[in-house]
């Protein structure tokens, strides 16, 4: 017999068995004892919350035959019915996949049969804001006149998209995420009655991934007990989940802000070599920059999402070393570069770029603690080009050159020569820019601004490695003969 | 219900519509025999099916009350709104003129258009009566007698707080319902409501907006968390920010124009003078220059979550870049 998934397995029973959501559920109970059985209730909250659960434990209370203090039996005919998924009157509607007016006008016409097996017929409609503005209205009529011993639960994770008219129709209830701490217990309750061994940092790594959401802490949960023969570590999570651990990533922008490109790069060595993938990689590292703005900005407050309480001190020391603009544009780079990823090839080089940018980026100012031991001992300060103002001033003399210049990307100045790239699929701007009257038009802008007479180099990104800004940035800092490219 | 048998029954509040609905119907259910109640679709009602209901002759019930929810026949004549008049008009009219005693007729609808014809003859033959939302007070008056019928008990400044989330009553009557269940039996505080019953969208983001125009990066940042908890859609957080900014913008140019508060409130459209004031005094806050920076960062979220970015991660960017004094250098 196929082993029963562990979130299936688990699915509360009884409204004891619930997870949090302590008011919804006492408010329920209450209802039932009391009859006071609303005919439209509305279930709202995140996925994995409970609402389903909750939805499937009332449809048993109000048709129990044995119910006690509200909860249902689970003993009588109805309750184990309803558990197997066989009760006619428990009618479950996946809204997402049956949207239309056609459907909705179906359950009207049904609705109006007397429950067959039961004492109260329930609708469960799932995914309820997927329905159609017309499924919307026909479902409203039903609302407005419903029949006696018929109860709809409508479920959804996205209330703002149900009119305002269903809203005002159904008792609402707001399903919470989950804290941490109640994940963890429940997980370890099923750890227990399953006989697994694992680490209690896992654990609270799963409930942390979790995100508020119990079904997937048990997901998560499975998949580590289908992968890991022994004892289930930190390390195992890890790895199952493609995750990225928030101590290595402290250190990786431990290096950044230190400007060590040399630890920049081996650090995501590493991770590729670990096998991470490059969008998660990124991913993971926003999530970071993400804490390290909220450490940053709002304190006490903050609610990590990433880093555990462990690493939490290196971050606030982190938040300490630079500026809330430098977070945020370094935040903003990762999340451009995030979206962009998905279109590229090269997506080692990506990441590397975008972290070496971050080294620039996020170089502490003011706010700068004494330079960490590692640092490299000289860095020679970069001279910088105001790129905004080349762009306005080569559009006051030619627009055409200006739209030519503006698909690319300054790369840097190294003592006289200004290196400016072009993504893949702009070969036809960078040809047309490097023609003599263009080229000319930077140049003399160039001279301009700079004070100075400047060459100027076009170069393609990710087509030759040595066009790489990655690779030029290697032999930038290591010299030619020491970096060696292998393809 | 008076002599005359047919009404139409309008308004934004549909739970009076529905509490009259039900007290006419007990009003016919005279000498202990209940009425015959046929309740009809008007969006699907064509003539033929609306002459058979008016013509039909009961067999078990002396009384009769139809009624009619939102048929399209009220709206501007010609337009899509008031489809299907002309074929009903005659009908109708005709009823009027000579209406079953035995019988009620009760239309229903949300607006009204006061010049047509359906509406002028109701008007002088039947009955038209207007729904709106009650006011402050009366609805403080109707929480107070829905929590009592529950025996609910609630802190006093609940029931006022109630009446000014801007729900409607069904919403509220619900919400009512919800509380009376989970609070059995003791007295329900002011932090509690406020958890339980939803305010509606502006309220909340109000707090958001209030708290950026502020530069409150703590009140900001808890504001916007309880909104992405709730499931707000972060386009429409982004849009409700916009439109504070630009309110505020606009009155910062009229306030350095020297222009008063009553022109003001009228050029930019704000009804209430304490917004006035409070835009007012926001707008000393910002420069010209970071006005223009925070418009661009609301031009990037508003792209950036169009281009499937995470919205947590960029409203969280947008509100830290508001909050942030040296967001200047961000441009």
């Amino acid at each position: 017999m196929a082993q029963l998934a562990l979130y299936r397995a688990w699915r509360p029973q009884r409204f004891a068995e619930v997870v949090g959501q302590e008011q919804t559920v006492q408010a329920l109970k209450n209802a039932v004892r009391q009859g006071r059985i609303s005919h439209a209730y509305l279930f709202c909250g995140p996925r994995g919350t409970g609402k389903t659960s909750v939805a499937k434990i009332l449809a048993k209370a109000v048709n129990c035959s044995g119910e006690a203090g509200g909860e249902p039996c689970n003993q009588c005919f109805s309750c184990q019915e309803i558990t197997r998924g066989s009760f006619m009157d428990v009618i479950e509607i996946d809204a997402a996949s049956n949207r239309g007016i056609d459907e909705i006008r179906d359950l009207r016409e049904k609705v109006r049969m007397v429950p067959a097996q039961g004492k109260t017929k329930v609708y469960i409609i799932d995914e309820v804001h997927m329905l159609t503005t017309e499924a919307f209205n026909a479902l409203l009529k039903t609302l407005e006149e419903p029949p006696a011993s018929v109860v709809f639960i409508l479920a959804t994770t996205e209330p703002h998209k149900i009119p305002a008219t269903i809203l005002s129709r159904c008792q609402r209830y707001n399903f919470r995420r989950l804290t941490g701490d109640e994940i963890t217990s429940r997980l370890r309750m099923v750890v227990a009655d399953n006989n697994l061994d694992i680490e209690e940092k896992a654990l609270e790594l799963i409930a942390r991934r979790a995100a508020g959401s119990l079904r997937d802490g048990l997901s998560i949960l499975d998949q580590c007990q289908a992968y890991c023969s022994g004892r289930i570590s930190r390390e195992d999570v890890l790895n199952i989940l493609g995750l990225v651990d928030d101590r290595f990533l402290a250190d990786l922008f431990s290096c950044v802000l230190d400007g060590d490109i040399g630890g920049i790069i081996g650090s995501i060595d590493r991770a590729f070599a670990e096998g991470k993938e490059a969008v998660q990689f990124l991913r993971e590292s926003s999530m970071y920059l993400r804490d390290l703005l909220v450490a940053k900005t709002t304190g006490e407050l903050a609610q990590l999402s990433l880093v555990t309480d462990e690493v939490r001190p290196v971050l606030l020391q982190q938040a300490g070393r630079v500026g809330v603009p430098e977070v945020l544009a370094a935040l903003k780079k990762m999340m451009e570069v995030s979206v962009q990823l998905r279109f590229n090839e090269s997506q080692r080089f990506v990441v590397e770029t975008v972290f070496l940018d971050l080294a620039t980026t996020l170089t502490p100012g003011e706010h700068a603690a004494p330079a960490a031991t590692q640092a490299p001992a000289a860095r020679a300060p970069r001279e910088e080009i105001p790129w905004g103002r080349v762009l306005d001033m080569v559009k006051e003399r030619k627009v055409t050159t200006h739209a030519l210049l503006a698909s690319g990307r300054l790369l840097g100045i190294k003592d006289d020569l200004v290196l400016i790239g072009y993504k893949k699929g702009f070969k036809f701007h960078r040809e047309k820019m490097a023609e003599k009257e263009n080229r000319d038009i930077l140049l003399q802008v160039l001279e301009k601004i700079l004070k100075r007479k400047v060459e100027v180099e076009f170069v393609l990104l990710g087509e030759q490695p040595e066009n790489d800004p990655v690779v030029q940035k290697a032999i930038e800092l290591f010299g030619a003969d020491l970096v060696e490219i292998i393809d | 219900m008076s002599s005359k048998r047919v009404a139409l029954l309008w308004g934004e509040e549909a739970y009076l519509i529905e509490k009259r609905i039900r007290d006419i119907i007990q009003e016919q259910a005279g000498a202990g025999e209940e009425p015959e109640c046929l309740f009809l679709d008007g969006e699907q009602l064509d003539r033929t099916q609306l002459l058979e209901a008016l013509e039909f002759v009961p067999l078990f019930a002396h009384n009769r009350v139809i009624v009619i929810r939102r048929p399209r026949w009220f709206g501007q004549p010609g337009t899509r709104e008031a489809q299907g008049l002309a074929e009903v008009q005659e009908v109708i009219l005709k009823y009027l003129e000579n209406p079953n005693p035995f019988q009620v007729l009760l239309m229903t609808a949300s607006t009204i258009t006061p010049g047509n014809p359906l509406v002028k003859a109701l008007k002088k033959l039947g009955v038209v009566e207007e729904f709106k939302r009650p006011d402050t007070r009366t609805l403080i008056t109707w929480i107070t007698d829905e929590c009592k019928k529950r025996g609910l008990q609630v802190e006093n400044q609940v029931i006022g707080w109630m009446a000014a989330t801007g729900q409607d009553m069904f919403y509220l009557e619900n919400q009512i319902e919800k509380l009376s269940l989970c609070f059995y039996r003791r007295k329900v505080t002011l932090a509690e409501a406020e958890e339980m019953v939803e305010n509606r969208l502006e309220a909340k983001i109000f707090k958001l907006t209030d708290a950026l125009l502020k530069r409150d990066i703590k009140v900001a940042y808890q504001a916007l968390q309880s909104l992405l908890i709730q499931g707000e859609a972060p386009v429409l957080v982004v849009y409700m920010i916009t439109r504070q900014f630009l309110t505020m913008a606009k009155v910062k140019g009229l306030v350095e124009r020297g222009c008063s508060p009553e022109e003001i409130g009228s050029r930019c459209g704000i009804k209430k003078d304490f917004v006035v004031r409070k835009m007012t005094g926001a707008a000393a806050g910002f420069s010209w220059d970071e006005i223009e920076t925070i418009f661009n960062q609301l031009l990037e979220a508003d792209s950036a979550l169009k281009s499937g970015q995470d919205g947590k991660l960029v409203l969280e960017v947008l509100v830290v870049g508001i909050c942030s004094r040296e967001l200047k250098n961000l441009a």
